[in-house]
């Protein structure tokens, strides 16, 4: 082997772990700091790059608005893949000394978890449906809705409404299975067609046809999906009614489809349909020009959790339990597991729009 | 006292080293393009994680890690015999497909996309590896041991007909030597020390979910090969220390937070253009990828 082009490598090596090492240094805590700071380790690249973006928007406006100087965010990627995140969350906890992590993505928070016990920090995380989250860790918080209680409250409606034949297509993910599982379990009626899709799916008219004898299809997916899910259903003349959650009702969805949104009911947060959120949806617009996505009002709501914690002066994982706050998508506080139990309630699509079924 | 910060990037550079220098010795030294790499990392780290989290000790778990994949590597050598060239790089990325959507499907083995939380941290013959500093000196002794044993490979007779596999097939068989039997072998090592790999992986992370085993995963390992250069051991070691530690930088670059991840990347990919552009055969490449 070329010695000159060994030792160039190794000299490589070194000059970038010194590189490193100087910005590692240079980056310490500052002593006399006390501001809150907070490791936001999200997707802002790779598969959940559209609500990580929409996610940190929501927060970034949220940052504006209140115009605290006293809480310092330190957004890192975690390319939407376990192992980046861990490394990203590693970089912040150990150069930062951080004293929360705000993280989303079940890939990704679930390792998150086992560096926030490490190091005895609280993680407050969203987009993460799996029931057993906050039951793994003191350090666990959910700012979200959990599976069973997303899937029940839907289960329970179709119940109410006498469904008694339910397909279930959900995308093949720990989301669109949480979701299944749960709505399996509280539905009272048969389940008589099952079926789930890659993300990568986008005919969706073989499902189609193979759901007509049901009263109902239970539908969990993302963006593109719901999409091509609605066009494609009018496409083949089939008039299924559609049940799924908030991601549904999203504004992106029904702005693509326009007067093919009809014949859906949806789980949501009860402040889709209030004032509070029309603002920030103006605000929204105003910074970023277009509409808010479904994640970022859990951004905006994350920021005002971590306001309410600095200003509490408490240790973070104290205030976690003491906060009660107003936030976009309802009232916030958590129990002694760490849930939030955000409300919920199902709502209709009638041209083009929504409206209160159920609380 | 070491940073556990730098620590895991030594972490991460051990595994890298591992699973590079067992895609070398096929794509390099046997002339394989084995595209069903990410399988064996898969079925390793998954096969590690179950029976660690069924109660087996460690040393088990690493072994079998090795040994299950290295079975599905000898199988495959089977199947894909009579093919070459382009054509067994697509039956190697089927070999991919499949075992992604076995690990995405078979819920009740693999807990499907929920994936396996909670995988306990190493524990051989009483000694503790839990803490960052113990088990990268487990992971480093593990890379070592993993050299050392392609190393010898690749300089023994056994490695000199891989070579002449990759060479020239034809001539290797009309001097009487079992090129299957060859190829076979090459990709079952293959398999072993992905799939080891794939267990410091799982070891590391304590959860692994399919998502993490797509043919994606594979490209940075395949670009290590390919700039290490083919045929080359030190080259796949040099370059993985690079490709690994280089995105480590970029983070401490103050980008706006709106371009963050999108600006990383294109900067990390220009560095290997760059490379590719001056170097075609890598750093040290002694053979062609044809």
């Amino acid at each position: 082997m070329n010695k000159k082009l060994f030792l160039l490598s190794i000299g490589i090596i070194i000059i970038i772990l010194i590189i490193v090492l100087l910005i590692f240094l240079n980056t310490r805590k500052e002593e006399n700091n006390n501001n809150l700071k907070i490791a936001v380790v999200i997707p802002l690249t790779g598969a959940v790059s559209e609500p990580g973006q929409d996610f940190l928007n929501g927060l970034m406006l949220a940052k504006e608005k209140l115009n605290s100087n006293n809480i310092d965010l330190y957004i890192e990627d975690s390319q939407s893949d376990a192992k980046d995140g861990v490394m990203a969350c590693k970089k912040l906890l150990d150069t930062q000394d951080v004293d929360i992590i705000v993280s989303m993505q079940s890939a990704v928070v679930m390792p998150i978890l086992s560096l926030a016990d490490q190091y005895n920090k609280p993680l407050l995380a969203t987009l993460i449906s799996q029931n057993e989250f906050t039951q793994k860790s003191k350090n666990a918080f959910r700012l979200f809705t959990y599976a069973e209680q997303d899937a029940g409250l839907m289960a329970d409606f179709a119940n109410k409404k006498g469904y008694k034949k339910v397909s279930i297509v959900a995308i093949n993910d720990e989301y669109g299975q949480s979701m299944a599982k749960y709505f399996k379990e509280k539905f009272k009626g048969s389940i008589i067609y099952e079926e789930k899709f890659e993300a990568s799916e986008s005919d969706f008219r073989t499902i189609l046809a193979k759901t007509s004898g049901s009263d109902a299809t239970y539908f969990l997916g993302y963006n593109p999906h719901y999409i091509n899910f609605f066009k494609q259903r009018e496409e083949l003349g089939n008039n299924i009614t559609i049940l799924s959650n908030e991601n549904m009702a999203s504004n992106y969805i029904r702005s693509q489809v326009g007067s093919l949104y009809k014949n859906l009911y949806a789980t949501a947060p009860p402040t889709i349909l209030s004032d509070n959120i029309k603002e920030f949806k103006d605000e929204y617009y105003k910074k970023y020009g277009k509409m808010p996505d479904w994640t970022a009002p859990y951004g905006y709501d994350a920021y005002l959790v971590l306001d309410a914690i600095q200003k509490s002066g408490k240790k973070p994982i104290d205030a976690l339990h003491q906060i009660k706050i107003q936030g976009l998508n309802g009232p916030i506080s958590f129990d002694e597991k760490g849930e939030s139990y955000l409300p919920l309630v199902v709502i209709e699509a009638k041209n083009g729009n929504v409206e209160l079924v159920q609380q | 006292m070491f940073s556990a910060y730098l620590v895991s990037i030594l972490i991460l550079v051990g595994m890298a080293i591992i699973e590079s220098l067992a895609l070398q010795l096929a794509v390099g030294f046997t002339g394989l393009l084995n595209l069903g790499h990410a399988a064996f990392y898969c079925i390793g780290a998954y096969t590690a994680a179950l029976l660690a989290l069924a109660g087996y000790p460690f040393w088990l778990c690493l072994l079998m890690a090795g040994v299950v994949p290295m079975i599905f590597g000898f199988l495959l050598a089977l199947l894909t015999n009579k093919i070459k060239g382009d054509y067994f790089a697509l039956a190697t990325l089927g070999f991919t497909f499949v075992v992604y959507a076995v690990a995405l499907n078979w819920t009740d083995l693999t807990n499907g996309p929920l994936g396996l939380p909670g995988i306990p941290k190493p524990n051989l013959f009483g000694l503790d590896f839990s803490d960052n500093i113990s088990f990268l000196i487990l992971i480093l002794v593990i890379t070592l041991i993993s050299y050392l044993i392609i190393k010898r490979i690749t300089i023994s007779p056994f490695g000199k007909v891989l070579a002449a596999t990759r060479d020239n097939e034809m001539a290797t068989k009309v001097l009487g030597k079992n090129t299957f039997k060859m190829k076979a072998c090459a990709l079952a090592i293959n398999a072993f020390f992905a799939g080891i790999a794939g267990s410091i992986l799982a070891y590391y992370i304590t959860y692994i979910d399919p998502s993490s085993f797509t043919i994606m995963e594979m490209i940075p390992t395949l670009c290590v090969v390919i700039i290490g250069g083919l045929g080359s051991l030190e080259g796949t070691v040099i370059a993985a220390v690079i490709l690994e530690i280089l995105p480590e930088p970029l983070r401490f670059i103050g980008f706006s937070s709106s371009i963050i991840g999108p600006a990383r990347q294109m900067i990390y990919a220009l560095i290997l253009l760059v490379i590719l552009i001056y170097k075609p055969r890598g750093f040290w490449g002694k053979v062609k990828l044809e």
